[in-house]
């Protein structure tokens, strides 16, 4: 199947084209062939099965990629458990507007290997359709270490609303845990999406995911990816529809030679749509964190309203960060900007907190708790219980 | 006495939306004349002022404009500038680089043509106007309206009226956000062309100004209409009594 | 680009080792007729040592295997047929006044160029006689110890000096285009000022003897020693126009301690060029270092003025602006890379593109670990005057350090038809509006140049402006 998918970097611009950075690829083969014809067996779903065949081609052929800053771990095909539903509304009952989604709906990722991978591959997922203005409440997926290939879809219908909250903790212990989502919502419809990510020491995690955001239709994203492992994300949020409005704050806390590498960017494809994107994280000790976040503009797109920012905390003289603010612009009846800060906390800071009675370090804890506030409050509105453990883990690791 | 503005059931629209703003608006300044046009926030009276200058956001639906004798309807704004128009903005942009004594000596020359004075006159009398305005030197030499507190914005709509000497001033709000001192030195400068025979459109919400600037009429505008005139006391009516009791004969001649 | 790697052992290991990246030859970009021998020819006619001439083979070498850049703009179409035959010796360089383009006559015109200086700008016939103007100045600098003169002639009369800091900014395997520039420089300015000395005047490189025009891959050395000032400006801009499309300049710069150099460049280059441009300044303790950079010509640009802050207290401060008009794609940016403690940066561009331009800055930011009390800030702003073209920015912050204070900051706007109608109602029409409106949004860049390079710059906008626009 040849389709022209979403691919996330630009590289033109009337007849001009630009160099884009390709990343090295190795052949590597983990007898995914036999792995797959098993699936297709197995398979109960065959219009999941028969879009899966059209994929397995295209996947045969691209090699893994070699990042220049991030080295993930190998995918474990014999870990099993193929199909296996992982609680109710799961990926393999997916119906025929599902998988017309799907296929509309297809994107590189945080590599096409990747995202062809998940799809093909799938061990969990959810599928979640909302009817039409239905208040579908607050929905909790959940995962165990053995869902390592999630290949998930939210059909939020027009005027419905949802809450989801997505937990993933690590210990895939060495495997590669590698999931997409994809959230298509349609006019007025309004959800918010909370992803609480943890890695443990040696694990590695690719999450790509893609919004489509129709007419005065609302997203928020909150997200928190934390720990000691590897972590690269690729999110794309397509503003399709007139006055559509996203939020997404990704928040990150680096740890022990933790490397994450998170690539979000929002696409103004209508006009007057609101897209902010405001991360913000702390690191520590060893860790290294990439935060990529770009507003694409396109032509057509009047009166975007953009705004992205990035705030790092660096609580050790070893982190590394870096940031990639993007702007790029097509239109210009637009109010766009990005901001992007690196800092430490001020010496003065610390110095009033001690005065009134706070050691450094308590003073350090408590004013890096302060960056994952959004995230606190949030939760604590949804579940009070999962909110409660976010910030006792938070707390421990700072 | 020859008319300068003569305005005949003026209906504009705003272009985006076509929502129509000015609904049959009639009025004629004579030269030399002082008119107040008051009325509650909200209900358009600055789009009358910038209708007159031709922004190009809104659009005429009927009616006419005669500046001096003549049609103003299809003159672009500099066109208009250049005949003697002016207004004074309520928001004045800010022109980044462009230093405020070179902004207002490029729209002398602009508005001035035959005018041959020389540029170290003209900025000797931009400095004399500043200085009446309370306004430093060093305010000149700022970007236009770069960083400017609300008083100094007014202020330097003002200055840039006083070295332009139009045959029409259009005062837009020029009066909010102005303290008690400001406010009088404004008020004087006003005050001071008006003695040179310019006629001045004022157009407010509240009285305080009409206590300097003693208007020759004060036309109370309602939702894009015009519904009463009359003398200068109708502004102290407004004060006491609010614009709710106004309405078409309830007000005293 | 060399990672960091690469490029601190470049600086302080000297650069004659390196490593072959791929022993294949790149397919790309091969120079038809460019070998060894040629080479060799090229640096018996210019007399150099024989130092001078081993670098150049082995920058040739390395050209050949490199690969092209990751980034920046397309270069299948360069054409690099003509390049051996301008840069041979034998070579006659006249172009005939009927070649050079009608619209860069045009705006000679315009702009109003004395004849003898279009003849310069356009490569055509007789040099421009730099001689008068040059004996004004020269005893006045030689009392004061400068040496000023072309690159080729103080290889020759300055053989130590040069060696000393020859590629020592660059190495040849910095990337593809400084390996090429290694390997058939020709021209550029050498510029040495001994310490405490303050160069009053802004030094151009007309003033200098020997100037044969623009040069495609000139090689320019600034050395301002401790505790001395200097303001060098470089270029024009009226357009220049020559017949060979393709330029790969660089420009090295070694600012010592507590020294100060501002380095000023307008680019006007003809709008069917590729400019591939390479500056970089080391900046030693407590220096400073000022780009003043402008760019306007060429059909497509890369051109990256580097600082490397390497000694404690060093400064950086950029300001830089790009025009990228019709069928022009502008790659620009600016890289600072803080290696030691308390050194700062402030970086300001500005960048306007209209009728189908693309502008696109990349900038590089670097706060290593030892750069504790770092300061740095960025700030992007780009103005885009119609719905054709295309504003990107996307720079590339890195901090490996928590004793650092670094800020970044973009915008991208238009001009709001209020600020028109503002303008309009003091009496300025539509297209004075607009230009006014661009020639304040470059004024903190303008206002760094000497006085008759920012009104030529003025005009020279007002007619881009207003002819684009209609």
């Amino acid at each position: 199947m040849n389709t022209l998918y979403a691919k996330t970097v630009r590289s033109g611009h009337k007849n001009f084209k630009s160099v884009i950075h390709e990343p090295k690829r190795v052949f590597e083969s983990y007898s995914e062939e036999e792995v797959f014809k098993k699936i297709v067996k197995e398979s109960k779903n065959t219009l999941l099965s028969g879009y899966q065949q059209k994929r397995f081609d295209e996947y045969k052929e691209i090699g893994f990629p070699l990042f220049r800053r991030i080295n993930l771990n190998r995918p474990d095909f014999k870990a099993g458990n193929f199909g296996k539903p992982c609680g109710s509304n799961t990926i393999s009952d997916i119906d025929e507007q599902g998988i017309e989604l799907i296929k509309k709906y297809d994107f590189e990722g945080t590599d096409r290997k990747y995202l062809l991978m998940a799809e093909l591959f799938s061990n969990c997922g959810y599928y979640i359709k909302t009817q039409d203005d239905q208040d579908a409440g607050i929905i909790k997926l959940w995962y165990d270490d053995t869902s390592i290939f999630e290949n998930s879809l939210f059909s939020l219908k027009p005027g419905s609303k949802a809450v989801i909250i997505r937990q993933i903790s690590g210990n895939y212990s060495d495997k590669l845990r590698n999931g997409v989502i994809r959230a298509i919502i349609e006019r007025n419809a309004e959800l918010v999406l909370i992803n609480i990510i943890k890695t443990a020491k040696a694990d590695s995690i690719s999450e790509s995911g893609y919004f489509s955001l129709s007419e005065n239709s609302r997203l928020k994203v909150i997200e928190l990816s934390a720990g000691q492992g590897k972590f690269v994300s690729n999110y794309v949020y397509s503003m399709d529809g007139k006055n559509s409005v996203l939020r997404s704050a990704p928040m990150f806390m680096g740890s022990d030679e933790s490397v994450s590498d998170i690539f979000h960017t929002v696409k103004f494809n209508a006009p007057a749509a609101i897209g902010v994107l405001e991360a913000k994280g702390v690191l520590k000790d060893r860790s290294s964190c990439i935060f990529r976040g770009t507003l694409d503009i396109n032509k057509g797109a009047f009166d975007a309203d953009g705004k992205e920012s990035s705030f790092t905390l660096s609580l050790s003289p070893h982190a590394r960060m870096q940031t990639i603010p993007g702007l790029l612009v097509a239109e210009n009846k637009v109010n766009a900007s990005h901001a992007a800060t690196l800092g430490s906390i001020s010496e003065d800071k610390l110095y009033y907190m001690m005065n009134r009675g706070f050691s450094k370090a308590q003073a350090k804890k408590l004013i890096s708790m302060g960056i994952f506030d959004e995230l606190t409050e949030a939760l604590d509105s949804y579940d009070k219980d999962i909110a409660q453990e976010t910030v006792d883990y938070v707390y421990s690791i700072l | 006495m020859s008319k300068i503005l003569e305005i005949f059931d003026l209906r504009a629209s705003i272009k985006e939306d076509g929502r129509e703003i000015l609904k049959g608006i009639n009025l004629s300044i004579s030269e030399g004349e002082t008119h107040a046009v008051m009325g509650p926030n909200g209900s358009g009276k600055s789009t009358l002022a910038n209708v007159i200058m031709g922004n190009p956001k809104y659009e005429i639906t009927n009616g006419e404009i005669l500046f001096m004798g003549r049609s103003i309807k299809e003159l672009s704004t500099d066109e208009r500038a250049k005949l003697g128009l002016f207004m004074s903005f309520q928001m004045p942009e800010e022109i980044d680089g462009v230093k405020m004594r070179q902004f207002i000596i490029n729209s002398y020359r602009n508005v001035k043509t035959e005018d041959e004075i020389t540029v170290l006159k003209l900025s000797s009398r931009i400095s004399d106007y500043a200085k009446d305005l309370t306004l430093s030197d060093e305010f000149l030499q700022r970007y236009t309206n770069v960083g400017f507190s609300g008083g100094e914005k007014k202020k330097g709509e003002i200055l840039q009226m006083g070295i332009l000497s139009p045959r029409l001033a259009i005062l837009d709000e020029i009066d909010s956000g102005l303290d008690i001192d400001a406010l009088k030195v404004v008020a004087q400068s006003i005050t001071k062309i008006k003695n040179e025979k310019t006629a001045v459109l004022l157009i407010t919400h509240y009285q305080r100004i009409l206590n300097y600037v003693i208007p020759d009429f004060v036309h109370v505008y309602i939702d894009g209409q015009i519904v009463t005139t009359s003398g200068a006391s109708l502004a102290k009516e407004i004060e006491e009594k609010g614009y709710n009791f106004v309405k078409a004969g309830d007000a005293h001649e | 680009m060399s990672d960091i790697q690469g490029m601190i052992y470049d600086l302080q290991k000297g650069q004659e080792k390196y490593d072959f990246r791929n022993k294949q030859a790149a397919k790309s970009m091969v120079i038809p007729g460019l070998n060894e021998s040629i080479i060799r020819e090229i640096s018996e006619s210019k007399r150099e040592p024989q130092w001078m001439l081993e670098q150049r083979i082995n920058a040739f070498k390395i050209y050949e295997t490199w690969h092209e850049p990751n980034f920046g703009v397309d270069l299948s179409d360069v054409d690099l047929s003509k390049i051996v035959t301008y840069i041979h010796p034998r070579y006659k360089k006249a172009t005939s006044w009927d070649d050079v383009p009608l619209e860069i006559k045009d705006t000679f015109e315009k702009l109003g160029i004395p004849q003898a200086e279009r003849m310069a700008l356009s490569g055509v016939g007789a040099q421009y006689d730099s001689e008068v103007v040059y004996h004004n100045i020269k005893t006045e600098l030689e009392s004061q110890g400068i040496i000023f003169l072309d690159t080729e002639s103080a290889v020759r009369n300055y053989p130590d000096l040069v060696k000393k800091y020859f590629m020592k900014a660059f190495s040849p395997s910095n990337h593809r285009y400084s390996a090429l520039n290694n390997a058939i420089w020709s021209g550029g300015t050498f510029l040495y000022i001994p310490p405490n000395v303050d160069v009053k005047l802004p030094l151009q490189a007309y003033f200098r003897m020997n100037n044969e025009g623009m040069g495609q891959f000139e090689h320019s050395i600034i050395i301002a020693d401790e505790g001395s000032r200097l303001h060098f400006v470089e270029g024009c801009s009226a357009p220049y126009y020559n017949a060979i499309n393709f330029h790969a300049g660089m420009v090295e710069i070694f600012v010592k301690k507590g020294a100060r150099v501002k380095y000023s460049t307008i680019q006007n280059w003809s709008k069917n060029t590729y400019n591939l441009n390479s500056k970089r300044a080391i900046v030693d303790q407590d220096g400073v270092m000022e780009w003043v950079t402008g760019s306007m010509g060429s059909h497509k640009s890369m051109t990256y003025p580097t600082s490397i802050l390497r000694g404690k207290g060093a400064k950086n401060e950029t300001i830089a602006v790009s025009f990228a008009g019709p069928n022009q794609h502008l790659d620009t940016g600016s890289k600072v890379f803080m290696f030691a403690p308390y050194t700062s940066s402030t970086v300001d561009s500005r960048s306007i593109s209209l009728g189908g331009g693309w502008s696109f800055y990349r900038g590089w930011l670097k706060v290593d670990e030892r750069a504790k009390g770092a300061k740095a800030t960025v700030r992007c702003n780009a103005l885009m005057l119609d719905n054709e073209s295309r504003s990107d920015t996307i720079p590339l912050i890195e901090v490996f350090t928590d004793d650092a204070d670094v800020g970044h900051e973009a915008k991208v706007g238009r001009i709001s038809d209020e600020q028109i109608f503002y303008l309009m109602s003091r009496g300025m029409s539509e297209k004075e509006a607009k230009s006014i409106i661009v020639r304040g949004f470059i004024e903190p860049f303008a206002k760094e140049l000497p006085l008759e390079y920012a009104i030529e710059l003025n005009r020279l906008l007002n007619l881009e402006v207003e002819s684009t626009i209609g």
